[in-house]
């Protein structure tokens, strides 16, 4: 796996190892794991009291509280569950360029850590691709640490291409998803706001977490060899524009792109979502490790 | 400067060209990028024209200014500077060798006035020589420093100088407007000093001086073994005083006379047997503070036998001349006759011939062919018969004419630089004449062959000529310093007093006498001795030494502007250069990758 995706470090392996995925709500999960679901269940977790009916065991039987009321009341306890995580990639043409930047790649190791350490758990994980092609490794839930290198292997061979719709594409993912669990988009999000904003709403209003994670390009944030006259392409529409581009307006796209990137964390949140930017001209450990924090990782 | 010289304007119209160049070159590079939506928000208007906009960064102004640079350069611009040019005329004759009380040369306390002089700041300095004849030095010096350089590099010659030369070149260049000084650094004090237009530099006080003037050594008569010499001395002082003349031949003394000059006055000397020697150095004592006038040097004819050299068709004319003592002769026919065999004879002697050059010994020339040059004769043929003849002259001394038999002849008309000795009916029959050193005769009758007695008025005006050209065959005076003479046939080198050694071209003149002494003209083998000495009693005249006398011109117009165009051209090629450089320099570091795909 190490050579298949060069961030994912051994030393970084090892420290993703310590760490677990925690949510803001319980979700029903499949299978015992180490969350706590809204089922009841059998853990230490006190959930609620029920009275006493035939076939209860005595041993949940609250004698204080039968005590105070003269009736039997059974203690009812919390279920463990596994946890389902999502992980959509953006998959799209803007995430080819710059081809210096690498940002693709960058996306699947972001994806791929973030599966480790669901896996690690125990938990299951599901990696999608936006654009709707489907990776055979992962194409449903995937359980078990040993099955990172499996999806590894998968997703190095898929090669961004095409225009993707972000709102269309989270809906029609949506639709899929039977149980709400934690979410993770990975993309750059150079795309309409609008589409940023409906499409990461509507998995909130599903009462999912959502957790969006944008990836820019270091050269792609300098316009780095866009100088003079200069006609630019756009990756996914084709569409064109001319521009005489000069050092004022690198510094101007500059801030424009950081701005989006602003507005966007603004949004998520506004809605309870979580969001953390990597610019691969930084090291991917050092971004992990700080942005688990805000994506809900924890030691 | 006029831009509209056809490069200017051809390089004026690339201006445009330019411009359409940078259009040209900006033409949009294609890049693929991740999204538009950034680059939307510039507000930039998406372009559909084939061109982009010009940029027209810091390089397009920098190659606008190189190419205007160079138009302009084409232009030829120039500034134009107000110059304050003077002439300076520094005598360098033989005078100026004198020592001064201090011990100093006049010529070096000259050079060292001027030097002071010239620390006025002058822009340009013309530099004029006095000897042997007023020449400038070379063309204008610009600035004191390179007048210093060439003024340093001067020597004194030996030669003396004309004053009334010097003067009129110092009226000449005091008339010209565009100097607007003359200096004139010399021992000879200048009248009229023009304040602001003329200056005078007087080196030297009076100082009496003892000075020889001619010297020269002459045979007695035909094939003698001794000479004579005869020396002229002066004593340039304000009392008598006796003076010592030594004579020797170079190594030996020969003679010694004394001799009493009262104040300002000028003595001669003869010493009447002297044997022979190849040349002779004359000594005055006392010597005084100019030496070069001490010493003379003088070279004889020939001694012992005459060679004579008889180019004649006739050659039976010749007989008789041999029967005289002391006399070797030679005959040659015309059709044999090589200039370089007048070099080893003392008297040539041309009957119906003439030389095509002028011979390098004295020469006779008995009825030649008329309208060949170098003499040109005009010659008419008819019965000679001589009316009149000049006397006293060597050549007619002791001859009565009148006995002449009358023979069938020729008449010359006038010539040019030859003399009529005697003339008959139709012109003249006997022509003198000098030409550089060499004594030469024509005659318009034949007085061959030398019957002794028995023509006797004939035999005397042979022996006449004869001695004539044979006891002065060599140079009859020394030569001067300075003084151009035109080299012999066959020599092929000179070699001065100083040793130094000139390849010469025979007909040709030789300028390069400009040191007193004897020099060697060398043929092969043969060798001719010649001397050269200061001989001018004038210039010798310390005490009371000529004035440089300037007419008094009309009141001078003002110095007409002069005016210096310093050429800009190449000032402005320069800065192009520098700039097109500093430009590739910046261009290399910063360039940036043309047409790169973000793909």
């Amino acid at each position: 796996m190490f050579d298949l995706v060069p961030e994912l470090t051994p030393k970084l392996i090892s420290r993703l190892d310590h760490l677990r995925l925690r949510t803001k709500r319980e979700y029903a999960g499949m299978g015992r794991g180490s969350h706590l679901s809204p089922r009841r269940g059998s853990s230490l977790e006190f959930s609620d009291f029920r009275p006493y009916a035939l076939g209860d065991d005595f041993r949940y039987i609250d004698w204080g509280l039968y005590a105070r009321t003269d009736k039997f009341y059974v203690k009812l306890f919390k279920e463990e569950e596994s946890l389902l995580t999502y992980i959509f990639i953006d998959d799209s043409a803007s995430m080819a360029h710059p081809a210096a930047d690498n940002k693709f790649r960058a996306a699947l190791a972001i994806a791929l850590a973030l599966a480790y350490v669901v896996l690690s758990e125990g938990d299951r994980v599901m990696l999608r691709m936006l654009s709707g092609r489907v990776v055979p490794a992962a194409a449903g839930f995937v359980q078990g640490r040993s099955r990172v290198a499996d999806l590894a292997r998968a997703l190095v061979g898929v090669k961004p291409a095409g225009a993707l719709d972000l709102a269309a594409a989270l809906a029609r993912e949506l639709i899929s998803i039977k149980r709400a669990g934690k979410v993770f988009v990975i993309s750059d999000f150079l795309m309409l706001f609008n589409s940023i904003r409906r499409g990461l709403g509507l998995f909130a209003a599903a009462n999912m977490d959502v957790s969006a994670i944008q990836v820019l390009g270091a050269s792609e944030l300098k316009a780095q060899g866009i100088i003079g006259q200069a006609e630019l392409v756009d990756a996914e529409t084709g569409e064109r524009l001319r521009l005489s581009v000069g050092e004022n307006e690198r510094a101007r796209y500059r801030e424009t792109l950081l701005r989006l990137a602003r507005e966007i964390r603004a949004v998520c949140l506004k809605q309870g979502m979580r969001y953390a930017l990597y610019n691969t001209g930084d090291s991917f450990e050092d971004f992990f490790l700080k942005a688990a924090v805000h994506l809900d990782l924890v030691h | 400067m006029g831009l509209l010289y056809p490069i200017g304007l051809s390089l004026a119209a690339l201006i445009p060209v330019l411009a359409l160049a940078y259009l040209v070159r900006e033409r949009p590079n294609r890049v693929v990028v991740s999204s538009l939506l950034a680059f939307r928000a510039l507000g930039a208007s998406q372009g559909r024209a084939k061109w982009g906009r010009p940029r027209f960064d810091w390089m397009f102004f920098a190659e606008l200014l190189i190419l205007l640079l160079v138009a302009l350069a084409a232009a030829e611009p120039y500034f134009i500077r107000r110059q304050k040019p003077i002439a300076v005329v520094l005598d360098n004759s033989g005078v100026m060798r004198a020592k001064m009380p201090s011990g100093q040369s006049r010529f070096d306390a000259a050079r060292g006035r001027l030097f002071a002089f010239l620390r006025g700041g002058q822009d340009e300095i013309t530099v004029y020589l006095t000897a042997p004849l007023p020449h400038p030095l070379g063309p204008p010096l610009a600035g004191e420093d390179a007048a210093r350089a060439e003024i340093d590099k001067l020597k004194p010659l030996d030669a003396a100088e004309d004053p009334r030369a010097v003067a009129d070149l110092v009226e000449r260049l005091v008339d010209d407007t565009r100097y607007a000084q003359v200096v004139v650094a010399s021992s000879h004090p200048l009248r009229p000093v023009i304040p602001g237009r003329l200056m005078g530099l007087t080196i030297g006080d009076s100082v009496a001086n003892f000075a020889l003037g001619s010297f020269v050594v002459e045979r007695g008569s035909l094939g003698s073994q001794t000479v004579r010499a005869r020396a002229v001395a002066a004593n340039f002082s304000s009392q008598a005083a006796p003076v010592r003349l030594t004579v020797s031949d170079g190594a030996k003394r020969l003679a010694v006379k004394e001799l009493n000059l009262a104040a300002g006055t000028v003595g001669a000397v003869d010493f009447p047997d002297l044997p022979s020697a190849p040349y002779f150095r004359l000594q005055l004592e006392p010597t005084d503070a100019f030496a070069l006038d001490n010493v003379a040097y003088a070279v004889p004819g020939a001694g012992g036998e005459i060679r004579i050299l008889f180019v004649s068709p006739e050659p039976n004319d010749a007989s008789g001349l041999d029967a005289l003592p002391g006399v070797r002769l030679v005959v040659e026919a015309p059709d044999k006759y090589r200039p370089e065999q007048s070099l080893s004879a003392d008297i040539v002697i041309f009957e119906y011939a003439a030389p095509k050059e002028l011979p390098g010994a004295n020469t006779l020339l008995v009825m030649p062919p008329g309208a060949t040059p170098p003499f040109d004769f005009a010659t008419r043929s008819a019965t000679v018969e001589i009316m009149s003849w000049r006397r006293p002259n060597p050549l007619t001394d002791g001859v009565n004419f009148r006995l002449f038999e009358a023979r069938r002849g020729e008449f010359f008309a006038p010539h040019p630089w030859m003399e009529t000795i005697a003339d008959g009916t139709d012109g003249g029959l006997v022509l003198s004449g000098e030409r550089d050193g060499r004594r030469y005769i024509a005659l318009g009758f034949v007085p061959f062959p030398y019957l002794g007695k028995r023509n006797l008025p004939m035999s005397v005006f042979t022996l006449n000529v004869l001695s004539y050209l044979g006891r002065l065959m060599s140079p009859i005076e020394s030569y001067r310093v300075g003084q151009p003479w035109r080299v012999p046939p066959g020599v092929e080198r000179i070699v001065a007093p100083s040793g130094a050694t000139f390849a010469v071209t025979p007909s040709r003149l030789f300028d390069g006498a400009v040191e007193q002494g004897v020099y060697q003209l060398l043929n092969g083998k043969d060798r001719i001795l010649r001397a050269v000495n200061f001989d001018s009693l004038s210039e010798s005249n310390l005490l009371d030494p000529a004035v440089f006398a300037v007419a008094q011109a009309p009141p001078a117009a003002e110095p007409a502007a002069t005016e210096a165009k310093l050429k800009l051209a190449p000032i402005l090629i320069a800065a192009a250069l520098a700039l097109a450089a500093l430009e590739a320099t910046l261009a290399y570091r910063r360039r940036r990758p043309m047409g790169r795909i973000l793909s």
